[in-house]
């Protein structure tokens, strides 16, 4: 099951360099060959998230090299879904960057899936977990988003133009696509909270594990929370493109925190999960 | 084979001589037909821009006489032809490939790196083709220039970035805004710089244009002229709260529009974005206005650079795009000089089995005690001589054809050769 991957990730490899040839003589390449090697990969590493989840009759996400391929999975799925949608090829381009670190992380992560326990094998928790990493990635995309935001805003600004500056979208197009996936990722997100508060009511007698204390849903909670401030701001037209851009950036490092950061804490049930 | 070409562009002819000469679309059939009738040994491509009129022939004889079809052309179009011959030029073989291929690469147009001349060189094909004016010859250079046209635009960096400044503001509002069609444009000033600006939005099919002006009369004159909605000044405020775009040209000597103005409107805007395009000397946009976040400010100066700035590398990168150029022009000659050939080799060929044929036929009637054995031996060695006497001047002859001493080797050769 290793060998998909193993696969996946060259191609994912692959990929990304033909990405960074694309930024660098566009002409050269089409960008089409970049999206074919992403959806192999993403092929490939569905084979391995579905063989491991058959094996193992649960949702693969357990440990952190699983909960890491979990969420390039996640990632390029969103994608594939928003490229559809929106049309915006250059989106792929900057994703790139993201699945790279993640993926190079993920290379020195690897292990065999972990013991657990029966309680994690039934469909709230599956819910709990879908809806989390969904967010996670969609969150994700939004701040490479803002960061095309960002860097077009001082572009424009400054009028001093990289090389990129041609093959960016418009900055509208941006600024929808970037309001859109905040949209979109808040209700999910809110999805995995409450469903998480109601596993950690179902199972509190669990082991005498107290959830609510547990550092991940509070730094879960305090990201909601940022980002419902951030949604109430962006609708009410309190924040310009940039500052929503900028604020984007800081609840991305909450998800990193979130997600990344309290697995690392071995205080709290989630770092059970996440050994 | 030969290749000519009879044409004057901008510049070698005046406006005056080039409106004359010019063809619409629909006269170029005719005319193609009329010189086809008359001079049939020709195939023709007629190429007729604002900038451009050109005439493309390819026929069997080097040394056609292009006098006749200059002055068949001259009575078509009743202008005289001492009026117009000093304007053109006329160019034979290599000269023509390679003005056809910079030709269709837009490195020979007014504005160097325009997207236009490609389609313009392959609907002057089309037409040709249609009307059955082509034959082999230009089929193969045409097809190639529109190739190599294509290639030097995807390959180099030729048609990027815009260079005029009205052209240089609308690409940036485009990278600003989706779409240019449902934005509303704020257009301060009456005079000729906002009479041009209008000329160029309509182009880009604003549909919501809003005008204004200290004199309200002339703002009602553009409004009728461009279909737009005329404001008196004194709603200046509420112009600057519904635009998205606002182009200020007016002859005010102090700024028009301040920064806390700007402040306040951006607050009532909700932090919509704004673009704001000052043509004026002096300003009449506060350049401190800037700053404010959601507001994009250029100036006069600004779109002149960045004009300028793309107008450089279009040019640096001409000399990337004549290289390339220069190549396939040569390759293209290879291949003509290989067509112009083969039609020699065979006819010597021909010459050689022919003399072959009679010496072998003197020497066996004065042998005649050959046996049949014999006489084939004998064929076989003259014509293994016959062809190792001539395998290494045919084989010289195709080196050189890649050469600029190609035509030379021929001529050369067909002369010893009779």
């Amino acid at each position: 099951m290793i060998f998909f991957y193993y696969i996946s990730t060259f191609l994912y490899f692959i990929a990304i360099s033909l990405g960074i040839i694309f930024l660098y003589k566009p002409n050269f390449l089409g960008i089409q060959y970049v999206r074919y090697f992403i959806y192999t990969a993403f092929i490939f590493l569905s084979i391995f998230l579905l063989g491991t989840g058959l094996k193992h009759n649960m949702l693969p996400v357990l440990g952190i090299f699983y909960a890491l391929l979990f969420y390039i999975w996640s990632i390029t799925f969103v994608y594939i879904i928003i490229e559809s949608y929106f049309k915006i090829s250059f989106i792929i381009v900057s994703i790139i960057p993201l699945l790279l670190i993640f993926l190079i992380i993920s290379l020195f992560l690897i292990s065999p899936y972990p013991n657990f326990t029966l309680y994690l094998k039934n469909y709230w928790f599956a819910l709990h977990i879908i809806t989390a990493f969904l967010g996670y990635a969609i969150f994700s995309i939004g701040v490479v988003v803002a960061i095309l935001l960002i860097l077009m805003d001082k572009q424009l600004k400054n009028k001093r133009f990289n090389r990129f500056f041609q093959l960016y979208p418009p900055m509208e197009t941006l600024q929808k696509l970037n309001e859109t996936l905040l949209s979109l990722a808040f209700p999910i997100f809110s999805v995995s909270i409450v469903v998480g508060l109601i596993l950690g009511h179902i199972y509190k007698d669990w082991d005498n594990i107290n959830w609510f204390f547990d550092p991940k849903v509070i730094s879960s909670l305090l990201t909601w929370i940022f980002y419902a401030i951030l949604l109430i701001m962006k609708n009410l037209r309190m924040l310009s493109i940039k500052k929503t851009a900028y604020y984007t950036l800081v609840g991305f490092f909450l998800i990193l925190l979130t997600f990344l950061g309290m697995s690392f804490i071995e205080i709290g049930p989630h770092s059970y999960l996440s050994k | 084979m030969a290749l000519f070409l009879i044409g004057l562009n901008y510049k070698t002819a005046p406006l005056p001589i080039r409106e004359k000469m010019a063809f619409r679309e629909l006269e170029i059939p005719n005319i193609l037909k009329a010189i086809k009738e008359k001079f049939p040994q020709f195939e023709v491509v007629l190429l007729s821009t604002c900038n451009r009129i050109e005439i493309y022939l390819s026929s069997q004889n080097l040394n056609e006489e292009l006098e006749p079809i200059i002055s068949f052309i001259c009575d078509y179009k009743q202008i005289n032809l001492l009026e117009v011959k000093k304007f053109l030029y006329i160019y034979r073989e290599r000269e023509v490939v390679y003005h056809i291929f910079s030709v269709a690469s837009s490195i020979d147009s007014l504005i160097v790196g325009e997207a236009e001349i490609l389609g313009q060189v392959k609907k002057a094909y089309d037409i040709a083709l249609e009307e059955k004016t082509t034959g082999k010859i230009l089929n193969a250079l045409f097809q190639k220039s529109i190739n190599v046209g294509k290639s030097v635009r995807s390959n180099t960096k030729i048609g990027e970035g815009k260079i005029s400044t009205s052209s240089v503001a609308i690409d940036f509002a485009s990278k600003l805004f989706q779409q240019l069609e449902d934005k509303s444009v704020l257009v301060i000033g009456a005079g000729k710089i906002s009479e041009i600006t209008l000329r160029h939005l309509i182009k880009k099919r604003i549909q919501k244009i809003l005008i204004i002006n200290r004199t309200y009369e002339k703002t009602l004159y553009l409004a009728e002229k461009f279909k737009g909605i005329p404001l008196r000044w004194e709603f200046l405020h509420e112009g600057l709260l519904s635009a998205d775009i606002v182009v200020s040209s007016t002859s005010s000597s102090n700024c028009i529009i301040q920064r806390d103005l700007i402040k306040k409107i951006m607050l009532q805007r909700r932090n919509r974005p704004i673009f704001m395009i000052d043509l004026a000397i002096p300003r009449d946009i506060e350049p401190s206005v800037q700053d404010i976040d959601g507001v994009y400010l250029y100036n006069i100066d600004d779109l002149k650079n960045v004009a300028e700035e793309n107008k450089n590398e279009r040019q640096r990168e001409i000399v990337e795009c004549e290289t390339y150029i220069t190549q396939e022009t040569e390759s293209f000659i290879s291949w003509l000089t290989m067509l112009n050939i083969t039609p020699i080799f065979e006819k010597i060929d021909e010459n050689i089995e022919k003399i072959k044929k009679e010496e072998l036929n003197r020497l066996f009637h004065k042998l005649p005690s050959l046996s049949e054995k014999e006489k084939e031996e004998i064929s076989y060695a003259i014509e293994r001589v016959v062809n190792k006497i001539f395998h290494s001047p045919k084989i010289k002859i195709k080196e050189h054809i890649t050469k600029n001493d190609g035509e030379l080797y021929l001529k050369i050769f067909k002369d010893i050769f009779n």
